[in-house]
């Protein structure tokens, strides 16, 4: 009786003991396990090469990046779909870069904002092939904005405040509040205490958001769609105040595209309004509809650069 | 099995319980640390993946590689237990990296994230490179815009949990050993009361009563220790009561075997045999002098039946008594019985008990044997001094009546003599001639009368009894053989000497030889034997003759002086009584043994008297 009682301890010691091993062993290998080298591999791995029929359309750094390519995806799988071709999209930094690539003919087409448009025209011969019609019109304009809660109520008020701008090159986020400071007899070195560059409007829109600076110049079609669209950052802005409208940011090809693909893609922009997905497409970022406008349309900005160009010779 | 104490067993106990607590926490803790330390791994790569794919969104964008390197690059110099870090773009084409030489073939293709998984990890193997890498993935907006990898190495969290794991296990080693003392002192406290008990046990188990133990505790083994105190008192009182009882028992034995080896020695010792038959007629007692009677062991007749009893005259005389007894109340008897070796004194009595019940017999038997010898030895004491003192008085009344006698016998001889020569020849002498044969005659009675009566001192001369048988028969040879009797000698060769006056031997041998003579008157046949009885130390000489025998009531009287059956003038009756004496006087005996019609034999027996004993006298 003694005996089995011992032999019954010693045989759930013993359970309990395996129980535990095997618990233990298993703790090392719950998942299989790859086995792999990170030694480099005789052959560098090689990106595979590009289609020579991807069609490469740039995004000007209107919008930061990121805003820029969930603004444009849709826009570049539809022409991708209409010109049964791939289409890339190439974003860079700065507006310079974007009108380098045009003009060394790297990429096809681009989104840009006006004011590069006007220079790339004048420099290199940028083409316009369409530009989208928000709003029922072809123009935009600039609109000085502050911090809900800050007490700056006119552009007066900006004085000797820290100023975002987007982009040099920039229409709005730069020609235009330089023009308006220009006309009042300043500059940003002398009216500003200081002055940034955020290189997108979203971010200048952010940052008076965050109160980073007191107030920035933006691009109101930027405003208004992010205001639409997502309001989180554009509802802590207030508007001080609303430049005189100009034409609006086309998109532009490069001089040395070929003509076929050249109508092709304005084809398939004008027409997108008249597709259900291109209808749905455009709904979803404000857009009315692509349209054709002159070059006139920018004489405006060409007025406002000859003006700083003065003002600036005359410093 | 192993004898295990109960110090032992509570040692073991306690250890094992100490050991597999330790275990269980070692293995739980180390699971527990390795599971958590890996999930923070997993965690931190993952929260590196999301910033770098949140910092690096714009960067691949607008392709500015160099900003991407610097940004992977310092993301691994940041954390030491990042492996590698790499970014690919949408198409999986990798962008920058970490790695010195290149980017490793093995890589491509691992952990492959699909548009829709918000991240994903792969665990691999990379050997002695890097050990464990958590391969860490995560898009970028959704892989829209690419994809980052941060492998994140196993290497740390190891030598985390290996430490760990020494210190917890140094610590449960220390617990260990802490849970190895206390058990030691707890065992030793907790069975110290036990101990005591087995102490006091063992000694009460050697005799040494009244053992207490000092209850040191008020728990279970407190009421135990006073149990055995109280049951130790009362052993020792117990104990007491029967020493007190085993001694008066002891006494009362040793007197009851004092009286039982009394009686026993009494019934031993008494002349009577004594046997008891019980009830079931089995012999249930047995003294030795009745062992003696019966001629039978005690070992055989004890516990046996009448029926088994070994001695037949026992079985037949006690067979019927018993039958009898049995039928009779009060039964008591006496016989005399005749056995073979001798006479008893039987007495039979039965024995009941005071409700009058049958128990048994006793059967005393007294040997009366001795005392019938006893008395046959007297009468012949008495007989044999009758006989002496006979002898005695004819001795004496014969040697006076022959001195008497020979003086006138004498004168009648001298004067028959003188009567001859004066009546000169020529007379008559017939009358004259039967006077002096009566006259000489008498005077050979008288001669033998005084032979008789005389204890003539001979010359003793050691002598061969063959020679003198020999000697003895060559002087009447020729007178037997005229009567026709045949001679046969057989003579002993085993030198049988003896001491004797040769004589008077002679004259012995002669008388036998003519008595024998005179038995066989129509001839027959005379044997002449010697041997030497050397065990009884003595020489035989037998005469024996088959001649008429003699009658019993003859033979009674033979060696009685004048007694002879002879006719007048043939015999004096002196012959056998002279040869009784002579042999007597050489301390031997003379015997007769005679069968009527058949024939006598006398044998005489003389003291051996070995050679060399004869020729130093």
């Amino acid at each position: 009786m003694v005996r089995a009682r011992w032999l019954v301890g010693i045989g759930l010691l013993s359970v309990f003991l395996i129980a535990a091993v095997m618990y233990l062993s298993q703790a090392q290998d719950s998942k299989p396990v790859k086995r792999i080298s990170l030694q480099p591999s005789s052959a560098e791995v090689v990106s595979p090469p590009r289609q020579k029929d991807t069609l490469k359309i740039a995004v000007g750094a209107i919008i930061s990046p990121t805003k820029s390519l969930v603004f444009y995806e849709d826009i570049f799988d539809y022409i991708g779909e209409k010109l049964t071709r791939e289409v890339e999209m190439v974003q860079r930094k700065t507006y310079a870069e974007v009108n380098f690539l045009l003009e060394e003919e790297r990429i096809d087409a681009a989104f840009v904002c006006s004011r590069p448009y006007v220079e790339g025209h004048r420099d290199f011969g940028m083409e316009l092939l369409c530009v989208p019609m928000c709003f029922g019109k072809t123009e935009y304009c600039s609109y000085f904005i502050v911090h809900k809660d800050s007490l700056i109520q006119n552009l007066e008020d900006l004085r000797g405040k820290v100023f975002a701008f987007s982009d040099p090159l920039s229409n709005t986020g730069m020609l235009i509040p330089t023009y308006t400071l220009a006309i009042m007899g300043e500059r940003p070195e002398s009216f500003f205490r200081r002055h940034i560059f955020t290189y997108s409007h979203d971010n200048s829109i952010r940052s008076v958001s965050e109160k980073l600076v007191d107030g920035a110049a933006v691009d109101s079609l930027i405003w208004e769609y992010l205001k639409a669209e997502d309001p989180k950052w554009t509802a802590q802005t207030r508007i001080i105040y609303r430049s005189t409208p100009c034409g609006i940011p086309p998109v532009v090809v490069s001089p040395g595209i070929a003509p076929q693909l050249k109508e092709k893609l304005r084809s398939a922009f004008l027409n997108m309004h008249n597709d259900p997905r291109g209808r749905e497409i455009l709904k979803r970022i404000l857009i009315d509809r692509f349209t054709v406008i002159e070059d006139s349309a920018y004489d405006s900005i060409r007025q406002m650069r000859a003006f700083m160009k003065d003002f600036q010779s005359k410093k | 099995m192993v004898r295990l104490s109960l110090r032992a067993k509570i040692m073991i106990c306690c250890i094992g319980l100490v050991a597999l607590l330790d275990l269980t926490v070692v293995i739980f803790v180390r699971r527990h640390l390795s599971g958590t330390l890996r999930a923070e791994y997993l965690a931190k790569g993952h929260n590196m993946a999301i910033n770098l794919a949140a910092r690096s969104e714009h960067f691949v964008l607008t392709e500015e590689f160099v900003s991407l390197l610097n940004l992977v690059k310092d993301l691994k110099h940041s954390d030491e237990d990042v492996a590698y870090v790499y970014i690919t773009d949408r198409k999986r084409n990798v962008l920058v990296h970490t790695f010195g030489g290149g980017f490793p073939a093995d890589l491509v293709g691992v952990n492959k994230l699909e548009p829709e998984d918000e991240w994903k990890q792969e665990l691999l193997d990379t050997g002695k490179e890097e050990g464990l890498v958590h391969d860490i993935g995560v898009p970028i907006l959704q892989g829209k815009v690419g994809f980052v990898h941060v492998g994140i190495s196993e290497n740390r969290i190891h030598r985390t949990i290996l430490d760990f794991t020494l210190a917890l296990v140094t610590i449960a080693g220390f617990v260990l050993l802490i849970a190895v003392v206390l058990a030691a002192v707890v065992s030793w406290v907790v069975t110290q009361p036990v101990r005591s008990l087995i102490d006091a046990a063992g000694k009460i188990r050697d005799g040494d009563l009244g053992q207490q133990v000092a209850a040191t505790t008020k728990d279970e083994i407190g009421d135990l220790v006073e149990s055995f105190n109280q049951m130790s008192d009362e052993l020792l009182k117990q104990h007491k009561v029967l020493d007190d009882r085993n001694l008066r028992i002891r006494i009362a034995q040793e007197q009851a075997a004092w009286e039982r080896d009394k009686l026993r020695a009494i019934i031993d010792s008494m002349v009577e045999g004594v046997i008891f038959v019980d009830a079931e007629g089995k012999i249930s007692l047995c003294n030795k002098s009745a062992e003696r009677i019966w001629n039978a062991l005690a070992s055989e007749l004890l516990g046996k039946s009448i029926q088994e009893c070994p001695s037949r005259e026992l079985r037949s005389q006690l067979g019927e008594i018993l039958q009898q007894a049995k039928q009779k109340s009060g039964f008591i008897t006496t016989q005399s019985l005749e056995l073979r070796s001798g006479r008893c004194l039987a007495s039979y009595s039965t024995v009941h008990s005071e409700d009058g019940r049958y128990l048994g017999l006793v059967f005393l038997s007294l040997d009366i044997s001795d005392r019938v010898a006893l008395e046959q030895e007297q009468q012949l004491l008495r007989e044999q001094l009758f006989q002496q003192e006979k002898m005695v008085l004819i001795g004496q009344i014969a040697a006076s009546v022959a001195h008497e006698l020979n003086t006138p016998i004498g004168t009648v001889l001298l004067r028959s003599q003188l009567m001859r020569q004066q009546v000169g020849d020529s007379g008559d002498f017939s009358d004259l001639d039967v006077i002096e044969g009566e006259a000489q005659r008498c005077r050979r009675i008288i001669d033998s009368l005084l032979g008789f009566s005389r204890r003539s001192e001979g010359v003793m001369t050691r002598a061969d009894v063959n020679s003198l048988v020999r000697e003895s028969l060559s002087l009447i040879e020729k007178d037997l053989a005229l009567k026709g009797i045949e001679i046969e000698t057989d003579y002993t060769r085993d030198g049988a000497t003896v001491c004797v006056d040769s004589n008077q031997i002679q004259q012995v041998l002669l008388n036998l030889v003519t008595n024998a003579a005179d038995a066989m008157p129509k001839g027959g046949r005379l044997q002449t034997a010697t041997r030497l009885l050397s065990d009884q130390g003595s020489v035989e000489i037998r005469v024996i003759d088959n001649g008429c025998g003699i009658e019993q009531d003859v033979l009674k009287r033979a060696f009685d002086p004048f007694f002879t059956t002879k006719g007048r003038g043939k015999g004096t009756g002196l012959g056998l009584a002279i040869c009784q004496r002579i042999v007597e006087e050489h301390k031997g005996e003379i015997k007769i043994q005679s069968q009527p019609g058949r024939g006598t034999t006398v044998s005489v027996r003389l003291p051996y008297v070995p050679m060399e004993i004869a020729a130093n006298e």
